[in-house]
């Protein structure tokens, strides 16, 4: 029963309309570790141009929602909102943080907005 | 002997023309607020100087990269052939500023107030425009090639002289605006909105 459970949700998010955002970085770990994906974690606030351009306009792209679902689990982090508990220092936002959720080491990251065909690439080539 | 001193008369002459009033520039680091000074030529860069009062000043010649202008008011300044790369003026003021042949590489205007501003000569690569505000700006032999400018606003602006060729120009509002008929194409696909725009051959 569990197995199918497991099936269906990983079938459904493949087929999202959008990236599934957990609701906070504790609860997105776990379940990175518990799905064995990495992390994708965004800072953020609801008033940058640029972060709204990318959640609005890049983070649905379906290619992109199919890709990021299927191999991480996402957080938004609002960088006033969860100023104390960010696992990275940062110099400007959006900034897209990917890394190792057991660990916490980070993969790689991408600061600043930028078309869906790049993006893309950047998410591809997190190792 | 004549050539010496028509040479040491260039140097003089050249030299202050780009030379900065050492008492402006102490006041600006000293209190962040120097309006209508003359910094024509002076060394900012990877200086911090968020909010700081500019209005008026001359900045031209000015090395301004890796500086950071945050929220400033730099309304009115001459920025001519002043060195902007990597430079912060996230949503600074700098309505009616002359900004011609500046270096802009990697330089940043997110929700920047360009009202009245002229930019000529000017070609940036990976600039930030997003959220900006261009109100009556005039733009001569200008580039904003592969820009970022979601969310930005022109306002009764001819871009006929404006290279937008790959900008992202998602959600950006252009308003009684003369555009390239290439670029209107260019503007519908980045679902940018247009109102009143006259697209041009």
């Amino acid at each position: 029963m569990k197995l199918l459970l497991l099936t269906l949700s990983l079938t459904l998010s493949l087929f999202a309309s959008s990236i599934n955002f957990e609701k906070d970085l504790e609860t997105a770990k776990q379940k990175a570790i518990n799905s064995d994906k990495k992390l994708m974690i965004m800072y953020s606030t609801p008033t940058c141009p640029e972060c709204n351009y990318m959640k609005k306009k890049v983070l649905k792209d379906k290619e992109i929602v199919s890709f990021v679902n299927e191999n991480f689990v996402s957080v938004i982090m609002d960088i006033k909102e969860d100023e104390k508990i960010l696992p990275y220092k940062f110099i400007g936002i959006p900034t897209f943080y990917f890394s190792d959720a057991k660990t916490m080491e980070l993969l790689s990251k991408k600061i600043g907005g930028t078309r869906e065909k790049q993006f893309l690439q950047i998410v591809k080539n997190v190792k | 002997m004549k050539y010496f001193f028509i040479l040491t008369l260039t140097f003089i002459f050249s030299t202050s023309l780009f030379s900065y009033e050492q008492a402006d520039l102490d006041k600006l680091l000293k209190t962040k607020d120097c309006q209508e000074c003359d910094l024509s030529g002076v060394n900012l860069s990877n200086k911090d100087l968020s909010n700081a009062n500019l209005s008026g000043s001359n900045l031209s010649n000015a090395n301004l990269e890796n500086a950071i202008f945050v929220k400033s008011n730099m309304w009115g300044v001459d920025l001519t052939n002043a060195n902007l790369l990597n430079t912060n003026a996230r949503a600074a003021n700098l309505t009616g500023a002359d900004i011609i042949g500046i270096k802009c590489d990697n330089t940043t205007f997110k929700g920047t107030n360009f009202a009245n501003a002229t930019f000529e000569n000017v070609s940036c690569i990976n600039l930030s425009i997003w959220s900006a505000n261009f109100l009556e700006t005039t733009f001569e032999n200008t580039s904003f090639e592969n820009a970022g400018g979601a969310y930005a606003s022109f306002r009764d602006v001819d871009l006929s002289e404006l290279n937008i060729k790959g900008a992202i120009f998602w959600n950006a509002k252009f308003t009684d605006a003369i555009v390239k008929k290439e670029d209107c194409k260019h503007l519908k696909n980045e679902e940018a909105i247009l109102k009143n725009v006259e697209c041009k051959d």
